[in-house]
């Protein structure tokens, strides 16, 4: 039995036995968190391209959260993905750092509503599709990443096909020609961050992985060696890979979606512990008694500086790479949301003279949940703030209620009045609502 | 094609794309274009009935859509980028080389939605075929090596390209169409011949999209083939982006043997008698409506 097959034996296996309590509660919170980012940059100017190119081909089978048009199915996956990540605000798996949540969402969304599927099936495709992509990623991090590729596109195929798979009821067979599939559908190049193209990935996963489910479902049988073997998916992608991740003993042993977490703020992860550093600090910035800031430094682990080095921003989307333009809206504002990382407080010239005045300071000594933002005034004076776990870390996760408390932040502009009932609908998957509860809840009907 | 050149291999090469005119089309160049279309309608004939393009067919067109472009072998028509996805699998999968399936597939099926002729469409097929030729030398040895398929990775780029040319986008549009296009190469050359086709189809539907995105204002990074972590520097071990650029216009890196090895009946190989009623009159009409092309 090749890779492949024993990954999907295993996964299967899962699907027997059933969620834990705690991974049905993770998978729960990361459908919302999810929903809500999707919702929330369902209306961008980028998504509406995105759409209006779209529905312009017909075929209209499923209208996207926070949309009005029916798109084809393909089509809707692509939608839900890219909006889902489109502000760079949805979970994140700090190992590897996969958004795993977005490709899930964008293959399963529509796949559920057109095939009417049933909750109990649809909670342990999405808990699947995360849990799928997240062990391909361990298997070949930091490897893969730092070749260059965007891991959230390459392993969301597959997670986004184990997710379609999983919810057409697919023996291990053809969900192993799905995953296989997957492998030839694998995207994303990290040239593109900073631009529409990022988001693009997990949209484009998820349409490629239900598109692999569909082959898969038509017979399509692939090579069992398609992941492990010479010309294989792992010797393409990586380096240096360790295939324990995706054998049957590992996938046995836990959950590795509860370490599914998620962000407080809408940008690259490692700039969080920065941003809430400066939050932090907001009150001192707004003391008319203090004069006005010479410079700010930021003293932060090494990788701020490699993934969100930029200097400074000129658009939303630059500013999500980042890190001084979060420090900086952190201490103009205290707070650092969607409005924060717009095109427009990008380009904002209060904004702009502080990032300008503010240097990033690598230091290996520090890790990657702290950091530390020193404020020097004109007179000389300074203050300081340290974080030692940021909040939507691992040690320090974001509770039930913070996480409502984002997902209604980021549906009421879109879907006034709505984000309860959506709330409801997403978290009570499998216990008493499905897809369709959700999608109703969504269209207000 | 006349200046707009930023100097970078990928901006020049969309400038190329974008700026290039008929009259600058050499006959070689054109008659390799009206080859890879004629060649390329036959091959997908041949594969429009086989697994391969089945399975494609039923997963695309289950929702329907715009009748935009035709199914060759089907007698059905589909959104762009669906009858592409559809067309280049058949065409792999028929006996056609993989690079020019996907070009021609997008090529074709973008032509029919724009209703696009003549010698539009010809320059459209010339600069996809150039640009998947000068991406795959910029690739080289090494991205085979390593076990990529060109099917996946520089045909992609060549589809975005020829869709490009046929939709009149701007230089920069056809910039940002690159991004979209290239970001997505892929394909395992060790997979099996079914999913080989598979991946054309799937390189011929994401040119098309890459091209409409482009088109539709949406931007991509600026140097997508040649970046620090673009399409070169991660599929291909010895690089050589000079390919991508030098000699734009005048030298042509197009030749028949970057299509691959295909059935040549003036060398005594013909192709194999077309199968079944419906795709000889799918052929026959295809080719009608491009026959003022094929025949030039």
């Amino acid at each position: 039995m090749g890779l492949v097959e024993e990954f999907a034996v295993a996964l299967r296996r899962r699907v027997e036995e059933g969620l834990t309590p705690e991974a049905a509660h993770e998978t729960r919170r990361c459908l919302l968190n999810v929903l809500g980012t999707a919702i929330g940059a369902s209306r961008t100017a980028e998504a509406d391209a995105l759409v209006a190119t779209g529905a312009g081909l017909g075929g209209g089978a499923v209208v996207p959260p926070g949309r009005s048009e029916p798109l084809e199915r393909h089509v809707a996956a692509l939608e839900i993905g890219f909006a889902a990540h489109f502000d760079d605000y949805d979970d994140t798996h700090l190992e590897t750092v996969i958004h795993p949540g977005a490709a899930t969402l964008g293959a399963l969304y529509p796949l559920a509503l057109i095939e009417a599927t049933t909750g109990p099936g649809e909670l342990m495709a999405f808990a699947l599709g995360v849990e799928s992509q997240l062990r391909v990623g361990i298997a070949m991090s930091p490897s893969h990443y730092d070749l260059g590729w965007h891991i959230t596109g390459t392993c969301g195929v597959i997670g986004a096909a184990v997710a379609a798979g999983v919810a057409l009821g697919f023996d291990s067979r053809t969900l192993a020609s799905a995953m296989g599939l997957a492998a030839n559908f694998a995207i994303g190049h990290r040239e593109s961050f900073g631009t529409p193209v990022k988001p693009y990935h997990a949209g484009k996963a998820a349409m490629n992985g239900l598109l692999a489910a569909e082959l898969a479902a038509a017979g399509t049988a692939v090579d069992p060696d398609v992941l492990e073997g010479a010309g294989g998916f792992f010797a393409l992608y990586a380096d240096e890979f360790d295939l324990a991740p995706l054998r049957t003993a590992e996938v046995e042993a836990r959950w590795v979606l509860l370490d599914n977490t998620y962000k407080p703020f809408p940008c690259g992860i490692v700039a969080h512990p920065a941003i809430e550093a400066a939050i932090g600090l907001h009150g001192w910035m707004e003391d008319p008694a203090n004069p006005p800031v010479r410079s700010v430094a930021v003293r932060c682990n090494p990788l701020v500086v490699e993934l969100m080095g930029r200097p400074t921003a000129s658009t939303g989307l630059e500013a999500r790479f980042c890190a001084l333009h979060g420090v900086a809206v952190g201490l103009l504002f205290g707070k650092g949301g969607i409005e924060q990382f717009s095109d427009e407080t990008a380009r904002d010239p209060v904004v702009d003279e502080l990032r300008r005045r503010s240097t990033l300071m690598a230091s290996e000594s520090c890790p990657r949940e702290a950091a530390t933002v020193v404020v020097t005034f004109e007179d000389g004076t300074t203050v300081e703030n340290e974080v030692a776990v940021a909040a939507g870390s691992r040690g320090s996760p974001l509770s039930d209620g913070q996480l409502m408390a984002k997902f209604q932040a980021l549906v009421e502009p879109v879907l006034p009045g709505r984000s309860a009932l959506i709330a409801d609908a997403a978290l009570g998957l499998g216990e008493h609502t499905s897809f369709s509860d959700i999608a109703s809840a969504v269209s207000g009907r | 094609m006349t200046a707009a050149r930023t100097g970078t291999p990928s901006a020049e090469l969309a400038a190329f794309v974008a700026l290039s005119t008929w009259e600058e089309m050499p006959r070689t160049v054109v008659a390799l274009a009206q080859r890879a279309i004629a060649d390329g309608m036959i091959a997908t004939a041949l594969g429009s009935g086989g697994p391969a393009a089945s399975a494609a067919f039923v997963a695309v067109a289950r929702d329907g859509g715009v009748a935009e472009a035709s199914v060759i072998g089907r007698a059905r028509r589909l959104p762009a980028p669906f009858a592409a996805q559809v067309n280049a699998t058949a065409a792999r999968d028929g006996g056609g080389p993989g690079t020019s399936s996907v070009v021609v597939a997008s090529a074709l099926a973008l032509a029919e939605r724009e209703g696009v002729r003549g010698s539009r469409l010809l320059l459209g097929v010339a600069l996809g075929l150039e640009v998947a030729a000068r991406v795959g030398a910029a690739l080289g040895p090494s991205h085979l090596k390593r076990g990529y398929d060109l099917a996946g990775t520089a045909a992609r780029v060549g589809g975005a390209a020829a869709a490009g040319s046929l939709l009149g986008l701007t230089p920069e549009a056809v910039l940002s169409s690159f991004g979209y296009a290239a970001t997505t190469a892929g394909g395992l050359a060790a997979s099996p011949p079914e999913i080989r086709s598979l991946v054309a189809g799937l390189a011929a539907a994401d040119a098309i999209w890459a091209a409409l995105l482009g088109g539709a204002g949406l931007v991509g990074p600026p140097f997508p083939l040649e970046g620090r972590r673009g399409l070169l520097a991660l599929e291909s071990a010895l690089p050589d982006a000079t390919q991508l650029h030098a000699g734009l216009g005048s030298t042509w890196t197009l030749t028949a043997a970057s299509f691959g090895a295909v059935p040549d009946p003036a060398a005594g190989k013909p192709w194999p008698e077309v199968r079944g009623l419906e795709a000889a009159e799918s052929v026959a009409a295809l080719v009608g409506a491009t026959e003022d092309l094929v025949a030039r």
